[in-house]
């Protein structure tokens, strides 16, 4: 298994993902990958414009939530879509980075589902063996 | 546990149930402050977030009752209406593929759908939070007082509040009014291919062949929020007010308590919105019909028959142990129900009781039931919302792989629209339960009865 990446996981009714990578920032940026895998097809997205982003959060679950959340948003009311995440840097109440992306072209976009919620379900980032992992489950 | 938990089943549903957690959750419920009776699950139960989808929970605002979002859901307010038609089946033939087109032309649906009508300025949002469908029907002129007469609640649930919800969600709600969404929700054309009761059924305006249009969809974006923006509250209610929860998914604050109140005020405007969303759908729908058919409304005849919501929390009246009492009935996935001659439904529709849709998989059927006498008795009025699933949504992408799914459905005799290729997949018909089981199990129980069947003839899956 390599260093970092993510995987679709099944949940009933719901969606989710499982995020791996080896530092906290990673995962924060890898998690930003497998959120966009659920939306839409990222492998045709250029990463041509860029979108700075901001958060602060309580605990490290609660940052991961409203981190993805903002990216969520990005995607629904501008239809701007990441195909990547750099630079991100986890403190200890607040999270920063910056989005790669384009907006949607009809023509060469295929959008998935929509989200209604990234859910606190069975949400624990966990480190292990110099690994962070977390799976999360998002309400459609 | 305060109270017992009680499921609605029967011996091959409950062997689905127990394949997910929502037993567990039933149980979990049955521990929320001033909770009465019993934590209830319909047939088409299944896992959700804190509370089952399926689940009914009445608290006592006057014995420390809690209000907990997780029992209304995210998509405040998600519902369904069903609206008649002068068309019969032969009416429409070859004209499926048309209609399907137009309809998928005038309301946005997928991700990020928007702009069905011109934007709302902060201002009319407010309006519209606080009167719901009457803002669509009055100030945008989509719609009259007839569709508002067949609304639950009138399409205007009292105690709404816009300050208790943040500008975020209003601002998400401002390009989305007139707009599907995905997930499960659908725009439907279908023809009733069975009627059980004919006199209920023409009470309806329902014979065998007519033509009707069921709706599905919800608060979109503004509905998600206000659930998003009030986990949090409710988060840190838990611990100011000392309330122990099997699982910190029920958070939730007592009804008289200011977080209690600032959530039922936003909640209250998240579900007028859902109908204010419901209503615009209905304009835009016969306008399609009108323009697509070249027929003018009185041929069309598109009158709404009910509109239920399936995920809110209201106030109302029950008897318990003999006495009446004021309750706050949560339903998460469960339809209001009540029975003839009760008093809190139209009058035009008193003698037959309260129409109940409930859709099922898009290839199947759908039901139109009504609320029957057991239900006051055994469910605070309650009964099923839907089929419920029975394959997780990667399942079914899994089963899907390699297949014509649009092919299959034409097979069917039904035309799909979709934005999303992924979604058809995810929401193909064996991913559910079979939706005939689910409404014989609560008529059986004197619940609700059925009084006719449809069959989907045209689809539009976000």
């Amino acid at each position: 298994m390599s260093a970092s990446g993510h995987r679709e996981i099944d949940h009933t009714a719901d969606l989710g993902f499982e995020v791996w990578a080896e530092s906290l920032s990673s995962l924060f940026a890898e998690a930003v990958l497998a959120l966009g895998d659920l939306c839409y097809d990222r492998a045709v997205v250029r990463p041509v414009g860029q979108r700075r982003l901001e958060i602060r959060g309580a605990n490290p679950e609660e940052r991961l939530v409203r981190w993805l959340q903002e990216v969520y948003l990005v995607l629904e009311s501008e239809l701007w879509l990441t195909a990547t995440a750099t630079n991100v840097v986890v403190e200890d109440e607040a999270i920063e980075g910056t989005l790669h992306g384009e907006p949607f072209d009809r023509a060469r976009h295929t959008l998935h589902s929509e989200i209604k919620a990234i859910t606190y379900h069975g949400l624990e980032i966990v480190q292990r063996d110099g690994s962070w992992r977390v799976t999360v489950v998002v309400d459609v | 546990m305060r109270v017992p938990g009680r499921i609605f089943a029967s011996e091959r549903l409950i062997r689905d149930i127990e394949s997910d957690k929502s037993i567990e959750q039933v149980a979990n419920v049955a521990y929320l402050p001033g909770i009465v009776e019993a934590s209830l699950a319909m047939p088409d139960i299944h896992w959700g977030y804190g509370f089952p989808i399926g689940g009914v929970a009445a608290t006592d605002p006057a014995a420390g009752g809690v209000i907990s979002p997780g029992g209304v859901g995210y998509d405040i307010n998600c519902g369904v209406r069903i609206l008649r038609t002068e068309l019969r089946e032969e009416d429409i033939e070859g004209r499926v593929p048309g209609l399907m087109d137009a309809l998928f032309s005038a309301v946005p649906t997928g991700l990020g759908s928007s702009n069905a009508i011109k934007p709302l300025s902060v201002a009319e949002m407010h309006d519209l939070l606080v009167t719901g469908a009457e803002y669509v029907v009055r100030d945008l002129g989509m719609g009259g007082e007839d569709d508002l007469r067949h609304t639950e609640e009138n399409g205007r649930l009292a105690g709404a509040d816009p300050d208790q919800v943040s500008d975020r969600a209003v601002e998400r709600g401002r390009r989305q009014l007139g707009t599907l969404g995905s997930g499960n929700h659908f725009l439907e054309i279908g023809v009733a291919d069975r009627i059980f009761d004919v006199g209920s059924a023409a009470a309806l305006g329902v014979d065998e062949g007519t033509v009707c249009v069921l709706i599905h969809c919800g608060s979109r974006g503004l509905g998600y929020q206000v659930c998003d923006d009030y986990l949090s509250v409710m988060n840190r209610a838990v611990i100011k007010y000392g309330i122990e929860l099997p699982d910190r998914q029920l958070c939730c604050a007592p009804i008289e308590s200011d977080e209690g109140r600032a959530y039922l005020g936003a909640m209250a405007c998240a579900a007028n919105y859902a109908w204010a969303n419901r209503q615009t759908i209905t304009h835009l729908a016969r306008e399609c019909f009108m323009e697509t058919l070249d027929i003018g409304p009185r041929d069309l005849g598109m009158r709404l028959i009910y509109d239920v919501c399936h995920n809110v929390a209201k106030f109302e009246e029950h008897e318990v142990d003999g006495r009446l009492r004021t309750l706050c009935v949560h339903r998460k996935g469960a339809t209001r129900a009540f029975p003839p001659g009760d008093p809190r439904i139209p009058e035009s529709l008193r003698a037959i009781g309260q129409p109940v849709l409930v859709p099922g998989d898009m290839g199947r059927c759908s039901y139109v039931l009504t609320g029957a006498p057991g239900a006051l008795q055994r469910t605070f009025g309650s009964t099923c919302h839907g089929a419920g699933r029975v394959m997780s949504r990667a399942q079914a992408k899994r089963e899907s792989r390699g297949r014509d799914l649009f092919g299959e459905m034409a097979e069917r005799g039904v035309t799909v629209r979709a934005a999303s290729k992924r979604t058809v997949a995810e929401e193909m018909p064996y991913a559910y339960k079979d939706v005939t089981e689910v409404v014989d199990v609560m008529a059986g129980a004197g619940v609700s009865d059925k009084v006719f069947r449809l069959k989907p003839v045209g689809v539009i899956k976000g």
